[in-house]
């Protein structure tokens, strides 16, 4: 018996229970293909999973950014505390090449 | 257009149609829509089991086979060749998706899924489909489930014909032992 003959059966079945397409959404499909020029009038889902990426990656930058920017605002413009010494005569252990040091503990 | 109504060798008409298309010929993009776009749909979407993603790469096949028809030299179907562009679409894809999920596997750990249900005929069909290699499964989609001749399969994964017999025979092979034990429902359902 020829195998196509034998496989009917099982051929069916696999025609019937294995992706079987439901009704083609012709009018969808064509609105994105002949529509509009010709352009794709809906983003696929690869496009849409890298603009998601994108955006979460841009938002991720974005706000690592502001944190980065705040916390050097901070280191920047805070005025010295009292802890803060500035003396111009050498302090033991630690004097730098001008001749003093400025300590912000 | 039915599965098994598909031209083997394009006419001039055909390959002038294609040359049209990629000039940006609308009523020439719309001949090639009319007669392979349903085609494509199936064919995607036996591939993936789903709406979405045949319906997406279904518009991307056509888009592109307008870009390139010019590059069609004629040489076999215009079945064979859309089916190439739509079968190399959907592998690239499914490959950068299971790549996806295997990225987010490793950070976010493997995601929940259900566990499958009762076996069903239907689980039971799919399971054993996808036990089957890829150039198998697919042999099996585009021959069996779609009526593409070897022929066309040949040209579309870029394979001999009788490569694709050889291949289908395995495969149907493989399937018949794995669903031995379901016999008497296949033959209910």
């Amino acid at each position: 018996m020829r195998d196509d003959q034998r496989n009917d059966g099982m051929i069916e079945s696999l025609r019937k229970h294995y992706n079987e397409p439901p009704p083609y959404p012709k009018d969808e499909i064509e609105a994105g293909v002949l529509g509009r020029s010709g352009k794709v009038a809906r983003r696929s889902v690869s496009q849409r999973f890298t603009i998601l990426t994108a955006l979460a990656a841009s938002l991720a930058l974005f706000f690592g950014g502001v944190a980065v920017g705040r916390a050097t605002d901070r280191a920047t413009s805070e005025p010295p505390s009292r802890s803060t010494s500035v003396s111009n005569t050498p302090v033991s252990g630690a004097a730098s090449a001008e001749g003093y040091t400025v300590s912000w503990f | 257009m039915s599965v098994n109504e598909h031209q083997k060798t394009p006419g001039p008409s055909e390959v002038a149609l294609l040359n049209r298309a990629a000039a940006g010929e609308e009523s020439a993009q719309r001949a090639i829509f009319e007669a392979h776009g349903e085609e494509i749909w199936r064919l995607l979407y036996r591939m993936t089991g789903d709406y979405d993603r045949a319906h997406d790469w279904t518009q991307e096949t056509l888009l592109k086979a307008f870009s390139s028809g010019g590059d069609f030299e004629g040489r076999g179907s215009v079945r064979g060749w859309l089916a190439r562009i739509a079968v190399n679409l959907a592998r690239d894809q499914l490959r950068k998706r299971r790549r996806r999920r295997r990225l987010l596997d490793r950070h976010v750990g493997p995601v929940d899924r259900p566990p499958p249900a009762d076996p069903l005929l239907q689980d039971r069909i799919r399971e054993a489909v996808e036990g089957l290699s890829e150039g198998q499964r697919l042999v099996v989609v585009m021959h069996d489930l779609e009526g593409y001749t070897h022929e066309e399969i040949g040209e579309a994964l870029g394979i001999a014909p009788g490569s694709s017999r050889a291949r289908l025979s395995r495969a149907r092979e493989e399937l018949r032992t794995v669903l031995a034990g379901l016999r008497k429902e296949l033959r209910d359902a």
